[in-house]
């Protein structure tokens, strides 16, 4: 257990290049907390209620903060040319990127429990209690650790770090109903909505606050999480059957 | 001579990153998907707001990816020090530079129009004059205030991810998608402060004031930017100060 949270820590250190102070702060506390006060705003003023607004954009600060953080610690290993050298190694590296995104998961979980507090306070709109959005936000991050297994599969055989993560994260915004409800999407885009991290938090969210709702959405939200982390191994395990570029 | 240095950094801007397909994704792909959500919440046809406001979001985006990208990459080519030597110095090319860069986001106006227009058509009495002139001025004040940015890059040593926040934190005071009023109560007055929120009034039916007044800020911005540039290079030669940090 020490080895696995040692190795973590490690690459934490090594490869998630935005620790340090203004790095960290910038990535993973002002531009969260900015982008949901700016569509918190948007959302009141069209006259929508603002707490499902809030409660999908912090969700959305936590899986934003494991998607990049897991593309960043296999991206990174090109950047600084070691890749060849991992791979290489008799490391599994299935297992290493896992590894990987635990420091991710706890950033994320700070991250989007952080925007939820401030944007709570700051439209003194508490649509949620703080445990119970505790709990979503680590069923969130649960579902984000498949989409991001997926980026860092991309991300062996792609030049560009940030590409992937760019587009699972503008598709999120789009489709995981943290801004627009299923029913806002085009007609034929409204079953693949349902495929997307968080998608099943949210519907819940917005058919009310009452715990019986969230409790069915649980599952749900857990099989979705499963079904991305399993596409994520066979992505990772494609790339690594094919020389990655480096 | 100034002058044409500056043109020539513009137009060296152009060439090498004119097509960037980093650039056209924060320019263009990112406000549309943001318009898709903003249409969803308003409805209707496309208005000279809406068209302007996700127009200045692209413009915003793609600045900051600019901005930092581009200063970063004269930084590790190694290309300020020599710069900083030629007959002109430093500031005509970092400000032609800027100036190929606020070129550039400007196709996130006709880019973003175009998808506007594509998926809501225009709205019966489309007001051409006020698009027009909200874009514009609008793409002014946002390379001015960018410019800042650019200067912090150049300035300080290089954080990896100090710029992310960026967008975030201008997005929500700029009022490109939502009128300041909208925002929590302590944001309100430091929204004002930026150009970008007054050219946004004018455009929602504001007073010609917040026209004026979004210039005036934009001209400060500018004015800050040449100063503070200025001070970046007599930094450099008379205290040495290292411009690849």
């Amino acid at each position: 257990m020490s080895d696995l949270l040692r190795g973590a820590a490690l690459s934490y250190r090594a490869l998630f290049t935005w620790l340090n102070p203004l790095g960290y702060l910038s990535s993973r506390i002002v531009r969260p907390i900015g982008i949901a006060v700016a569509f918190t705003a948007t959302t009141s003023h069209y006259g929508a209620p603002l707490g499902p607004t809030l409660v999908g954009t912090s969700l959305l600060a936590g899986a934003h903060a494991v998607i990049y953080g897991m593309a960043l610690a296999v991206g990174n290993e090109r950047n600084f040319g070691t890749m060849p050298i991992w791979l290489a190694s008799p490391q599994n590296i299935l297992g290493a990127v896992c590894q990987r995104a635990l420091p991710h998961l706890a950033d994320g979980f700070v991250s989007g429990f952080l925007t939820y507090l401030v944007c709570s306070a700051l439209y003194r709109n508490l649509l949620l209690p703080i445990d119970v959005f505790a709990v979503l936000l680590l069923l969130a991050l649960v579902s984000a650790f498949g989409t991001g297994l997926v980026v860092a599969g991309l991300n062996l055989r792609v030049r560009d770090t940030f590409l992937w993560p760019n587009i699972a994260v503008l598709a999120m915004i789009l489709f995981s109903g943290v801004l627009l409800a299923p029913a806002q999407l085009p007609g034929l885009l409204r079953p693949a909505a349902s495929a997307f991290p968080l998608s099943h938090l949210m519907s819940s969210v917005r058919a009310g606050p009452g715990l019986g709702h969230l409790a069915d959405s649980v599952l749900a939200e857990l099989v979705t999480g499963a079904c991305w982390a399993a596409a994520g191994v066979l992505v990772v395990r494609f790339a690594l059957r094919r020389r990655p570029s480096d | 001579m100034m002058v044409r240095t500056a043109l020539r950094a513009a137009v060296d801007q152009l060439r090498m990153q004119g097509l960037s397909p980093l650039a056209l994704l924060s320019g263009v792909a990112l406000p549309c998907v943001f318009a898709y959500v903003l249409h969803s919440y308003r409805g209707g046809r496309t208005d000279a707001e809406l068209a302007v406001g996700v127009a200045g979001l692209g413009i915003l985006d793609a600045l900051v990816v600019l901005v930092t990208l581009g200063f970063l990459a004269e930084k590790s080519w190694k290309t300020l020090q020599p710069a900083l030597g030629s007959p002109g110095g430093l500031a005509p090319i970092v400000l032609g530079r800027l100036l190929g860069m606020g070129v550039q986001s400007l196709l996130s106006i006709p880019g973003t129009l175009v998808f506007l227009v594509a998926m809501w058509g225009l709205a019966p009495r489309f007001d051409w004059p006020r698009w027009l002139v909200g874009t514009a001025v609008l793409a002014v004040a946002t390379t001015s205030v960018m410019g800042l940015l650019g200067f912090v890059v150049l300035r300080f040593p290089f954080s990896p991810g100090m710029t992310n926040g960026i967008v975030g934190l201008v997005l929500s005071l700029s009022a490109l998608l939502a009128p300041v009023s909208a925002l929590p109560a302590v944001l309100r007055a430091p929204a004002w402060v930026l150009p970008q929120s007054q050219v946004m009034a004018w455009v929602r039916g504001g007073g010609t004031g917040h026209l004026l007044l979004g210039c005036l800020l934009s001209v400060v911005a500018a004015v800050a930017v040449v100063g503070l540039i200025r001070l970046l290079e007599r930094s450099a030669r008379r205290q040495s100060l290292s411009l690849e940090a």
